[in-house]
């Protein structure tokens, strides 16, 4: 592939696979819900949608092409929002049970870059409120860009009934002209007990403090089914503090016991047990305003 | 309301109650006299009564003395309209509350009743929105001459569309009940309901509850329209103590900017916990105590006991009420039951009066939390208190936690160049309007309680209005500023400053040249002709001449709210900018500088005012430092426009995040606004925003308004500790340099620490205990560097 790349990765996401790094990714299983050839499935207002071979991973993608028109489209909303979606069959809504959804976009516009907000995801739910929307900031123009975006984020991700992409019209100049090249717009799950988080419930911690808790989230695990995961506080070959936690899918926690430890920065680990994928996050001890000097 | 869906509501009560009528023989039936105008509804069962329902021996019932009585009926049980689009309207009525009585003399409303003891039920308010009405009258109900104690109640209610329920218990020796009506303003009542004390419960249970779940929530069918969204799953049980179990709740703590909802079980290593602070002298900090239940409970008491310096009498203790709110401030048919109103413990006493209708009991399962405002004395001396926190229930059964404030040597500074403000509805509004000097007297007091209550949480300035007349032909200008000079008398008693965003007169300009309004947010633009600038330029050279003229503080002229971005809506506000320039007056806007659309008004614009914290730190500095431009940030979402839960998105956003932002004011929306009932965020376009009141004006704050104070006492010790560590470099001290530089590298790394967000409200934020110790750090730093600069 001679086409530059670039990985945007959900924030949450970054954390996770930062520490992780080193060690090759568990096996996940991939459903994929659009790609070059699925231009029948794409509706299109005031923009237009599809299939294109000049941009593609493989073979063909879907191209959203934009004319901006600040005088033109729907009368009531002038400058508005050219967009396009895609319907999730009834069958196929409830997204719950997958960790990711993931695709590629490659950007090309007639301006010299693209502004803050080029492009923005939304993935609908029945009730608007409860819709997953995001900003695709990290397009940069002539690039593709990877997004991975976590399932767990989305308000309701039971009823997903459609794919969106769309831009806001107030973000361009009259006669900019926008192309977006969407491809392998896919749900993704891992097929084993899998961190994808580390969050300690404290980043900055007293050196008087008895506990630390440390929320990790966990997925690939069969419904009902629970893993077991170590937790421990480290400070550079030192293991701290440290316990085991039996935990279901989903955000669980460990209580690691502490006792008086010494200002200094310190990194909090977790993986499955069993497991050389390793998920770690810092943590800094400081002083306790509590412990007055006499 | 259709009669049909009352039948329904009361069908239950039918049996029990009876329309008072005569022949009352011994027994004593409840009664229930609905107060209104003669051609509207009458609650099922119900007597009418009219101001002219004069009492007779016949009827066994009526006025005293009819005279001076108002009736007032008005319906709301249509769906409204926010823009087109579908709305709950101001109110829901019902045969009670969509008529009542009023007076500003004293009335008596008699009952003939067999002697016995009796509940008295009222319900006070109006469907009329009387905007700048202060209702603050007495009901007493007498049932004998010697009565040891009179039953009675107090009832205060601002405006109209609002209702608060009396109770009041009675012996009635002699035949009859009087219940007199004494207003300071205006007494106003929509219905009495009498029970024998034997029938009160099932009376309660049957014609109250639902009466009231109508008023203060929904009615039975509007009900259905809204879905609960459920709180976040609940946290698994941990083992309790027996102790715990036996004594039937359970005490645990959590960081104050941190959600507590009613379902929040406590974690292990929270429960019992001893609760720890820091301040310095004058500084205010909140702690929070939670009690989780395990069973019904009846009352709960929670007290705090000295801390050192700080006297028990001086803490304020408040009850964290739960509230039915909307996710998004005009969303329609989902809420969420959302901690909300710091309500001061003899509200929370008297929930039956004060939130009736209540989402949440005190029942097992439920967590309650109650909000603790240490203020330091500003001459405590430095040291580490101990003290403690007690709950007690109605049992006597008591658990307390171990309290430690550590009073800090340090003197807190505060940047004059930063401005904390905020949108304002300001009460002086009313007080000129109010329809007597009882409800003056009210607004001018809330308007004092509230510039009080900003000014210690830290703010100083408000959006204001230097409202005048547009010019006339000959171009001379006739100004009232009664209501401006008393505004700005106000902000300078409470030490506020400018410069003020001054809202002025524009579209009446444009109303007389164009020949109807702009619409809202200009949607409705067109191009004015040049006589609208022209008069918009006289209009403005003469404020700033009136504003020299008086020492007025600076004005930001304020034309136009968040003007659209349809091209007629930018070419107007670019219109009316450059008119305002050209009197040589500075322009305040409410709109996003990144966006092509506005790229036209960039000429024209002084200040910028945002929404996020956009554009960048690196291109606002940039922008300031290179012309006479400065950004502003209205943080609406970390205000009132969601469910009120951004609790630590407000405090990174009032402070750390203020900071990393380069912007030079934070002026959100809005210190107070309600629409209808303040304690009802279900109803109205939009939902209520931020700060309550209590009956008689009190302002009663909600978690987000304690996140500003805390997030601007997070920019004071940051600012402090910048002040010293440039003395410290300034000293030429080694001692006092080589401690600036340490302190340097710590405010590093808070800077680095901070995930800059445009908009800081749910997500990645950081965990809510660690607000404390980054602040702890920079106090750490501001000791260090004192201590090196001493001689």
């Amino acid at each position: 592939m001679n086409r530059s790349m670039r990985l945007a990765a959900a924030v949450l996401l970054a954390v996770a696979t930062q520490a992780a790094a080193e060690v090759p990714e568990p096996a996940m299983e991939r459903l994929v819900l659009a790609d070059g050839d699925s231009g029948s499935k794409w509706h299109a207002a005031e923009a237009a949608m599809e299939p294109d071979s000049e941009h593609a991973r493989r073979g063909r993608a879907m191209r959203f092409h934009v004319d901006v028109d600040h005088f033109g489209g729907e009368a009531a909303y002038p400058i508005g929002w050219p967009r396009t979606h895609m319907p999730v069959p009834k069958e196929g809504q409830d997204w719950s049970q997958w960790d990711f959804l993931e695709f590629w976009v490659y950007s090309e516009t007639s301006r010299d870059n693209l502004p803050k907000t080029p492009l923005s995801l939304i993935v609908r739910s029945p009730d608007r409120q409860q819709s997953f929307h995001a900003p695709l900031s990290e397009l940069e123009k002539g690039q593709w860009t990877h997004f991975r975006f976590p399932i767990a984020r989305m308000p309701d991700p039971t009823r997903c009934t459609a794919v969106q992409y769309s831009i806001a019209e107030a973000d361009y100049a009259h006669g900019d002209v926008l192309d977006f090249w969407i491809d392998d717009l896919a749900l993704l799950r891992y097929a084993e007990p899998t961190l994808l988080s580390i969050r300690p419930q404290r980043q900055v911690i007293y050196a008087d403090a008895a506990t630390l808790r440390v929320e990790v989230e966990l997925t690939g695990l069969d419904e009902g089914a629970t893993a077991e995961v170590d937790v421990a506080l480290r400070r550079g070959d030192q293991a701290v503090a440290s316990t085991t936690a039996t935990l279901p899918a989903g955000v669980g926690g460990g209580v690691l016991p502490l006792n008086a430890s010494e200002p200094g920065s310190y990194e909090v680990q977790a993986n499955v047990a069993g497991s050389r994928r390793v998920l770690a996050a810092p943590v800094r001890v400081i002083t306790s305003p509590w412990k007055v000097k006499p | 309301m259709k009669k049909n869906e009352l039948l329904v509501l009361t069908s239950l009560v039918l049996t029990t109650i009876y329309a008072a009528g005569p022949g009352l023989g011994a027994e004593a039936p409840v009664r229930l006299f609905d107060l209104g105008t003669a051609k509207s509804s009458v609650y099922e069962g119900a007597a009418q009564i009219t101001a002219k329902s004069p009492y007779s021996p016949e009827a066994g019932f009526g006025w005293q003395d009819g005279t001076n009585l108002a009736e007032q009926a008005r319906v709301y049980d249509e769906m409204g309209d926010r823009r087109g689009s579908p709305a709950p309207p101001v109110m829901w009525t019902n045969p009670i509350t969509e008529d009542s009585i009023s007076s500003p003399s004293d009335s008596t409303f008699l009952v003939d009743l067999p002697d016995g003891t009796y509940r008295v039920y009222l319900l006070c308010g109006t469907s009329d929105p009387s905007p700048n009405q202060f209702w603050d009258f007495t009901v007493t109900a007498r049932g004998t001459a010697d009565a040891p104690e009179p039953a009675t109640a107090r009832v205060q209610i601002e405006e109209g569309q609002s209702y608060r329920p009396v109770r009041l218990e009675v012996e009635v020796r002699g035949g009859q009940l009087a219940i007199d009506l004494a207003p300071r303003s205006k007494w106003v009542v929509n219905c009495i309901l009498i029970s024998p004390q034997s029938e009160w419960a099932r009376v309660e249970q049957e014609v109250i509850g639902p009466l009231e779940e109508w008023t203060f929530f929904l009615p039975p069918e509007r009900q259905q329209e809204w879905k609960i969204d459920p709180p976040p799953e609940p946290e698994p049980m941990p083992e309790l103590a027996a102790l715990d179990r036996q004594r039937g709740w359970v005490l645990f703590s959590r960081p104050w900017p941190e959600v507590v909802w009613h379902n929040t079980r406590p974690r292990s290593e929270e429960i019992n916990q001893p609760i720890r602070i820091f301040a310095t002298p004058g500084e205010y900090e909140p702690l929070t105590i939670c009690v989780h239940l395990l069973r019904p409970i009846g009352r709960i008491e929670v007290e705090c006991s000295d801390l050192g310096p700080v006297a028990a009498a001086t803490i304020d203790v408040r009850h964290v009420q739960y509230m039915r709110a909307r996710p998004n401030y005009v969303g329609m048919g989902l809420y969420r039951i959302v901690p909300d109103v710091l309500e001061p413990m003899w509200m929370f006493h008297q929930r039956e009066i004060f939130n009736p209708a209540a989402p949440v009991g005190l029942d097992a399962g439920v967590t309650h939390r109650f909000w603790l405002t240490v203020r330091v004395p500003d001459d405590a001396a430095p040291g580490l208190y101990h003290g403690s926190v007690t709950v007690t229930d109605e049992r006597g059964n008591q658990a307390a936690v171990p309290v430690s404030l550590r009073v800090l040597p340090i003197q807190l500074r505060s940047d004059p160049a930063k401005i904390y403000g905020m949108y304002y509805r300001h009460p002086l509004t009313k007080w000129q309007r109010a329809p007597d000097e009882h409800s003056k007297q009210h607004w001018l007091r809330r308007a004092e309680l509230e510039h009080a209550d900003m000014a210690e949480h830290g703010m100083r300035n408000i959006v204001i209005s230097a409202w005048c007349p547009e010019p006339k032909a000959d171009g001379t200008i006739q100004p009232d500023w009664t209501l401006l000079e008393k505004t700005l008398d106000l902000c300078r008693q409470h030490g506020f400053t400018g410069p003020y965003a001054t809202h002025i007169n524009a579209s009446g300009i444009y109303r007389k040249y164009v020949g109807r309004s702009w619409g809202s947010h200009c949607e409705d633009a067109e191009i004015p002709p040049p006589e609208y600038a022209r008069d918009l330029t006289i209009m403005t050279q003469f404020i700033e001449s009136e504003r020299k003229k008086y020492g007025w503080p600076e004005f930001l002229y304020y034309p136009i709210d968040e003007p659209g971005r349809h091209a007629k809506s930018v070419e107007l506000t670019r219109i009316t900018l450059e008119a305002i320039r050209a009197a040589g007056a500075p322009t305040y806007v409410t709109a996003a500088p990144e966006q092509e659309a506005f790229q036209p008004l960039r000429p024209f614009v002084t200040v910028w005012c945002t929404q996020p914290f956009l554009p960048d730190r690196e291109t606002v500095l940039a922008d300031m430092a290179a012309r006479d431009v400065q950004y502003w940030c209205y943080p609406n979402k970390s205000c009132g426009e969601n469910d009120h839960t951004t609790v630590s998105g407000g405090r990174m956003t009032y402070g750390f995040g203020f900071w990393r932002s380069g912007f030079v004011a934070l002026i959100p929306w809005i210190y107070s606004s309600t629409v209808s009932d303040p304690m009802n965020y279900l109803t109205g376009t939009a939902m209520d925003f931020l700060v309550r009141h209590e009956p008689d004006g009190t302002p009663m704050s909600v978690a987000i308004w304690e996140s500003y104070r805390e997030g601007y006492d997070d920019y004071r010790y940051i600012y402090t500790l910048e002040q010293l560590i440039a003395e410290a470099r300034a000293s030429g001290s080694a001692k006092a340099v080589a401690a600036a530089e340490q302190a340097e590298r710590e405010l590093q790394f808070v800077w680095d620490s901070i995930y800059v967000q445009p908009r800081y409200q749910y997500d990645d934020l950081w965990p809510a205990g660690d607000f404390n110790a980054y602040r702890w750090l920079i106090a750490e730093q501001i000791m260090a560097v004192q201590a090196a600069m001493k001689p």
